[in-house]
C-alpha cells in the first residue's frame, strides 16, 4: 500500500484528476495554547507532521484555497483542494 | 493535552489512536466533504499491493456494475449506491445471480466480508490496511457511489459533530 501511495505521490495525483476536497479545521484556543507551551519546553518544530501515510507536503501542491478565521477562542483553517 | 500527546500529536496515527476512545474530541467541528474519481487502474493497483487480493481484478461499468475477476472466476455485481455509515462504513454489493452467490459464500472467508443471499457487505472498518484508521471511519456522515465506465466516484461528507460524538 506504501508503495501505491508512493506511486500516486510521483505521478502528482494525475490518476485523481477531477477530485476536490474542501474542509474546515477548528483549533481552540486551549489546544493551541497547549501545543505552543509543550513546543516551548521540548524545543520542537511546531508543528510538523511525521510517520504518517498521508503525504502532507505533497498534498500542498493540490491547495487551491486555504483562509482562515479567528472568532473568540477559535481558529478556523478552511481549505480547498483540487487534483 | 499531555507532554506525550503533543510529541506524539503530528504523528497522524499516533494520534488518531490517543484521541480516538474519546471520539476524536480534539478534533471536534472539522468537517471534510468532497468527490474522488477512483480510475479503475488506480483501484487494481491498489489491489495487487495487497493480499489476498493480490490477483483480482476489477472492471467498473456503469450503472453501478462492476465485475471482478480472479483468474479464469468471473463475478458480476451491483454496487449500492449508498454506503451505511450507521457504524464503519460498509459497502453493499448485489451478486448478480444465486449460483455465484453460492459459489461465493465457499470461496471467501474473511472476516470483513459477510454473505446474505446475493448481498455481499464489506466492513472497512474491519478491513486490512484501513482498519487501523477506523476511529476516523467512524465519523463518515455520508459516501455515495457511482460509476460510468472505467470510474467509480466516491462523495462523502465526514465530520466531528460536537453534538453527536462517535466514539
Amino acid at each position: 500500500m506504501q508503495e501505491w501511495l508512493k506511486t500516486q505521490v510521483a505521478n502528482n495525483f494525475e490518476a485523481f484528476a477531477g477530485a476536490r476536497v474542501s474542509g474546515s479545521v477548528p483549533f481552540t484556543e486551549s489546544v493551541l495554547n497547549s501545543w505552543l507551551e509543550s513546543a516551548l519546553r521540548h524545543h520542537v518544530a511546531f508543528p510538523s507532521v511525521t510517520g504518517s501515510q498521508i503525504p502532507f507536503a505533497q498534498l500542498t501542491r493540490l491547495v487551491a484555497s486555504v483562509r482562515v478565521e479567528i472568532a473568540e477562542g477559535v481558529l478556523t483553517l478552511h481549505f480547498e483542494l483540487k487534483a | 493535552m499531555s507532554e506525550r500527546h503533543f510529541t506524539q500529536a503530528m504523528d497522524v496515527r499516533a494520534f488518531v489512536r490517543e484521541d480516538a476512545p474519546g471520539g476524536l474530541a480534539q478534533l471536534k467541528g472539522m468537517r471534510l466533504t468532497g468527490e474522488i474519481p477512483l480510475r479503475e487502474g488506480v483501484i487494481n493497483d491498489a489491489l495487487r499491493s495487497r493480499t489476498p487480493w493480490r490477483d483480482l481484478m476489477i472492471s467498473v461499468e456503469d450503472r453501478n456494475q462492476i465485475v471482478l475477476r480472479k483468474g479464469l472466476f468471473h463475478v458480476t455485481a451491483t454496487l449500492d449506491e449508498t454506503v451505511d455509515t450507521r457504524h464503519t462504513p460498509r459497502i453493499r454489493l448485489r451478486l448478480a445471480s444465486a449460483v455465484i452467490a453460492w459459489t461465493v459464500g465457499r470461496l471467501v472467508r474473511l472476516p470483513y466480508v459477510t454473505l446474505d443471499g446475493q448481498i455481499v457487505t464489506i466492513d472497512l472498518g474491519a478491513m486490512p490496511p484501513v482498519r487501523e484508521w477506523e476511529p476516523v471511519l467512524r465519523h463518515l456522515r455520508r459516501a455515495t457511489l457511482t460509476t460510468t465506465r472505467g470510474v467509480l466516484r466516491v462523495q462523502f461528507e465526514w465530520f466531528v459533530d460536537p453534538a453527536s460524538p462517535r466514539g
